[in-house]
């Protein structure tokens, strides 16, 4: 059983086209994540990198092709069907309540209790507090207070207490669309961090979406190369080189361009 | 602590008018001032909750009259308040959902939907009564409870006004339908994206806000049975002015229209501010117009205050 799910990857989506009118955005496209892994999905600007994510995060419907999670052939028909099987995307405008506390936002929809009524329950506001300053020092996550309103948050915060709310309430696949887009440097260095403290409990599997080489080879187990919608290239972290990817990505270009 | 300087402000007050009015300072006056907070200041609790959401209730005044008017009616058909108070309360919850839904649903926005009910139960109310008022019949327990009586001491409204604002603030702190509604308010996308149910949590306050009114309108019928005198259903009870005041008194007390943040104890600090203002200005012999005058300024400033504020929380 456990040699099975090793084999298996989490997620492995199979010869996936999607048009938009005219456009094909994605042609044919077939990727796997394993279990536990960083892979990091590269390419130039319209290379279909975020499509093929909003795919799997149930935003679109493929034209063409499967998906498989866990083995089994699934169908993302909306976003929360894909959330609900542990499938959460982390966008850059971050979805926290900046008048609600660090450790309300890590529990919001999925508050603890003092009792067990179904009706006029009182928060366990003192062990949600306890919960979340224990798991985000667990991640190393910094912040300056855990009952701190969201509002006073740097960037690189939010993201992180984003990341680390889908990763409490255990989500098996993380997605990261371009997560130090907008950041400055240490902030940047902040949710390098926390992925790489992600990385090494290995429970969530994570792709990353980014422009920037050096931070896709810095976290990532595993590089696959698009353009213009196909996959032209797909290296091991250990085997390639910011220099190498830049070629591939700049050969492909002007390769589909003659 | 925005709610911190409406408490200097209103101390401050409190002081210039003990020293130009011997009369202010005193128990009798304490009462007055206690009666009208009493009457007010629930349902600028609620209309607290109500922004906290990000939305507003036009219509609370016209509740006010409507659900006392309600129950005499009843009782004159069943002869007994214990049904005509539940039916009274119930027209209240009526209101308020028709307001949640018109607004949650229909997508009007609540200043719009809230505006229509009032005008709507302003013509409703004058109609049910030919616009009259009515002697209020006097049947125990019911009108000793529902504001007509003392118990140990205390004026019973008094009792329920505290108890209102207690619960209100466990609520807002303690239960997951406030920390909702911050959420809704404060960032509505973001909520419903982790799986707040915003629809609801804004249906519940538009209730809440609504049944307030309903509960201390019947409170003020009754309250003349209490000093010897009889209550009365007035269909002109409450009107624009309870609806304005009680929305003064939340964004005096730091409540944001933009939804997100409110307190109960600034509803409270607001609604006493206001009751010290209105009540001094008569002592000191000052004209009705130099209150409402002076209650303008009082809003735009407490408004601007909020704003500015939230600016330099940001930073």
């Amino acid at each position: 059983m456990s040699e099975k799910i090793s084999d298996e990857p989490v997620v492995r989506m199979e010869g996936i086209s999607k048009s938009f009118g005219a456009v094909k955005a994605l042609d044919d496209v077939s990727i796997a994540l394993h279990h536990g892994e960083v892979l990091g999905i590269v390419g130039d600007n319209g290379a279909g990198k975020s499509t093929l994510m909003k795919i799997l995060s149930g935003v679109y419907q493929p034209d063409n092709g499967e998906i498989f999670f866990e083995g089994n052939e699934v169908r993302f028909s909306s976003p929360i069907v894909a959330r609900r099987m542990g499938i959460e995307t982390i966008y850059q405008d971050l979805a926290l309540i900046d008048d609600l506390s660090v450790y309300h936002n890590i529990f919001l929809a999925k508050e603890q209790y003092l009792t067990s009524t179904p009706v006029f329950r009182f928060l366990d506001n003192k062990t949600m507090k306890a919960n979340a300053e224990h798991f985000l020092q667990d991640l190393q996550v910094d912040i300056p207070e855990i009952d701190a309103k969201a509002r006073v948050l740097s960037g690189g915060q939010r993201q992180a207490i984003a990341i680390a709310r889908s990763v409490y309430f255990s989500a098996k696949v993380l997605i990261m669309d371009e997560p130090t887009a907008a950041l400055g440097v240490v902030e940047t260095k902040r949710v390098l961090d926390l992925v790489g403290n992600l990385k090494k409990r290995g429970n969530v599997s994570i792709i990353i979406i980014a422009h920037n080489l050096a931070h896709v080879l810095a976290l990532v187990d595993r590089v696959i190369i698009l353009t213009r919608g196909r996959v032209i290239a797909e290296r091991k972290t250990m085997e390639t080189s910011v220099d190498d990817l830049t070629e591939i990505i700049s050969k492909g270009a002007q390769g589909l361009a003659a | 602590m925005r709610e911190g300087a409406v408490v200097m402000v209103t101390a401050v007050l409190i002081v210039i008018f003990s020293l130009l009015n011997s009369g202010f300072f005193t128990i009798s006056n304490s009462k007055v001032l206690a009666d009208f907070v009493a009457g007010n200041v629930v349902v600028a609790a609620g209309q607290v909750m109500l922004m906290i959401v990000g939305e507003i209730d036009l219509s609370v005044g016209q509740v006010y009259a409507l659900s006392p008017y309600v129950m005499y009616l009843v009782f004159q058909d069943h002869l007994t308040f214990g049904v005509a108070i539940p039916v009274a309360i119930l027209a209240a919850v009526l209101v308020g959902l028709i307001n949640g839904f018109v607004t949650v649903r229909l997508r009007v926005p609540s200043l719009i939907a809230t505006l229509g009910m009032g005008f709507f139960l302003s013509g409703f109310n004058i109609f049910i009564s030919n616009g009259w008022y009515q002697i209020m019949p006097e049947q125990q327990p019911y009108t000793a409870l529902f504001g007509g009586g003392v118990i140990a001491g205390i004026d019973v409204t008094y009792l329920w006004t505290a108890t209102a604002l207690i619960v209100l603030a466990i609520v807002l702190a303690k239960m997951r339908h406030g920390i909702w509604s911050i959420a809704t308010g404060s960032n509505l996308f973001g909520s419903r994206e982790v799986g707040v149910n915003i629809q609801r949590t804004k249906i519940l306050n538009f209730i809440l806000v609504s049944v307030i009114a309903g509960i201390w309108g019947i409170l003020i019928a009754n309250r003349g049975f209490t000093f010897g005198a009889s209550g009365v259903a007035d269909p002109a009870q409450g009107g624009d002015t309870l609806t304005l005041e009680s929305i003064a008194a939340a964004v005096i007390g730091g409540t944001s229209l933009l939804g997100g943040s409110g307190t109960i104890i600034g509803a409270f600090a607001g609604s006493l501010l206001i009751a010290v203002l209105q009540d001094g200005l008569i002592l000191v012999g000052a004209g009705a117009y130099i209150y409402q005058t002076l209650l303008g300024i009082a809003i735009i400033f407490s408004m601007a205050l909020n704003i500015q504020a939230r600016k330099w929380a940001r930073r």
